[in-house]
């Protein structure tokens, strides 16, 4: 059997996000690291390959914030 | 415009407005196209771009929300597009926007879209497959031939991705009630898009989550398709984002022991410390010339594997599951090693099989025969695909065929 994508798994996704389970991660901490705007985002595509930042800390999820509409 | 803008209320009876948009031209091409602030237009003409290409956005169509994005995270699908303009594959055939991991606020509502308002938190899932062929049927829209998925350049003309001040999205497509509790909406239950009405949005919840839970939606999907059982033990190779939440969604599926793998000491120990796994060991970077070195370090990893230690300091052992997540040849056959444990004689029989240096389908499934239930994910094309085994030869024959 093999699995491509998914389907119908957000309302899982969404109970397990807030799960009130005290053995569950905070999910959070995957976001390791953010660029603002898409003016951020080269240097975001670069982050993203690595496995550790300049300071050393580990690069789990990269995301790109957008402004305030 | 500038990117400060406040859209209209009445944003329907408008015309088509134009958006800011990153558009990957070529490897590492990025630009960005449309309305431009004045400090962002002279200050990084690397990312401008001189064509004066539009993005033209119409306002969005009776049963689609308009979406500001907020946050989309980088896949490593995006990485390859990026790197290469290509994704295995698949070719970009035309400029793309990248992004599919993403959340943001509505700010403009179809006309018949009664149950979302302007300000609202969404996540989007952002595949859009046909909804009539046999698998949408079935309810296995993901292996649609009709999938659209943005950012992906399988589609042709793309179906762009997130990475852009604005989009139109179907409303069935928007979940929101990951920032609050509820139901969400799927594409087979369109009596709910009338009805339902899910909580006000807590204030103080981040935009991160909606990004996440695409990730995550891969990650629950392996779990499914693996029929974790309750109090089994799992293990997974690759502590990234996609192994990390393979582990914690094994935990959350019933899994009484989780260890994760990975040749990066912090990976491994961010998992352990942060909850993601239970017990987590790292992996020697070894690389074998020959078959005979490559499956003599597998069967060093495999053993390392049942060395680890588990939660009250006893030897993991034996496993029920193993998740693949690294896409590394070493790990993938270790990965057929360590279930195997428990059956001794199927090990020996590898001995025999052929060459596990070209691990795919036929391989593995000489091995899957003779094992109770066996997975491995690997990356394809930069996709994540995963692949169950079961004990008797129908199941596999049929299960083989399937995504």
């Amino acid at each position: 059997m093999g699995v491509f994508r998914y389907a119908n798994t957000y309302q899982e996704g969404i109970d397990i996000l807030l799960s009130k389970r005290r053995d569950m991660p905070d999910f959070g901490k995957l976001v390791t690291h953010r660029y603002k705007g898409l003016k951020g985002a080269q240097e975001a595509f670069e982050m993203a390959r690595r496995t550790t930042d300049d300071e050393g800390r580990l690069v789990l999820k990269v995301v790109i914030e957008m402004d305030e509409v | 415009m500038s990117l400060g803008l406040v859209e209209p209320p009445n944003i329907q009876m408008a015309g088509p407005s134009s958006v800011q948009a990153l558009v990957l031209h070529g490897e590492k091409d990025l630009r960005i196209v449309g309305p431009l602030s004045g400090t962002e237009d002279s200050l990084r003409a690397r990312l401008i771009e001189k064509s004066k290409e539009s993005r033209p956005l119409p306002p969005p169509a009776a049963t689609e929300l308009q979406i500001a994005i907020r946050c989309t995270g980088l896949c490593g699908s995006d990485l390859h597009y990026y790197h290469h303009y290509r994704n295995g594959d698949i070719l970009v055939k035309e400029p793309l926007i990248l992004g599919h991991e993403c959340a943001g606020v509505v700010v403009a509502v179809g006309a018949e879209v009664t149950d979302f308002e302007i300000g609202e938190k969404v996540a989007l899932e952002v595949g859009q497959p046909c909804g009539d062929c046999d698998r949408c049927r079935e309810g296995r829209y993901n292996i649609c031939k009709g999938m659209r998925f943005r950012s992906s350049a399988k589609s042709f003309p793309h179906y762009q991705g997130t990475l852009q001040g604005r989009i139109n999205h179907p409303a069935a497509w928007c979940h929101k009630s990951v920032f609050s509790f509820g139901h969400s909406l799927s594409l087979f239950e369109p009596s709910m898009l009338r009805h339902y009405r899910a909580p006000r949005l807590p204030k103080n919840v981040s935009l991160d989550l909606g990004a996440i839970l695409e990730p995550l939606a891969v990650a629950i999907h392996a779990a499914r398709r693996a029929q974790i059982a309750l109090n089994s033990t799992v293990l997974v190779f690759g502590a990234g984002a996609v192994g990390l939440l393979c582990a914690a969604t094994a935990k959350a599926s019933g899994s009484s022991h989780v260890t994760i793998a990975d040749i990066d000491k912090g990976r491994v120990s961010f998992a352990t410390r942060n909850k993601f796994a239970h017990a987590g060991f790292v992996v020697p970077m070894k690389r074998g010339q020959t078959i005979d070195e490559k499956l003599e370090i597998a069967k060093d990893i495999a053993a390392l594997a049942a060395r680890a230690e588990g939660a009250q300091g006893e030897p993991v052992g034996e496993v029920d599951l193993v998740f693949e997540c690294t896409g590394v040849e070493s790990c993938l056959q270790a990965a057929i090693y360590v279930p195997l444990l428990r059956f001794l004689c199927h090990k020996q029989a590898a001995d025999h099989c052929s060459p596990l240096d070209q691990v795919g389908e036929s391989c593995s499934l000489a091995w899957a025969r003779q094992s109770r239930l066996f997975l491995y994910q690997r990356r394809r094309c930069g996709r994540w695909i995963s692949w169950v085994f079961s004990d008797t030869r129908t199941r596999i024959r049929k299960e083989s065929i399937s995504f």
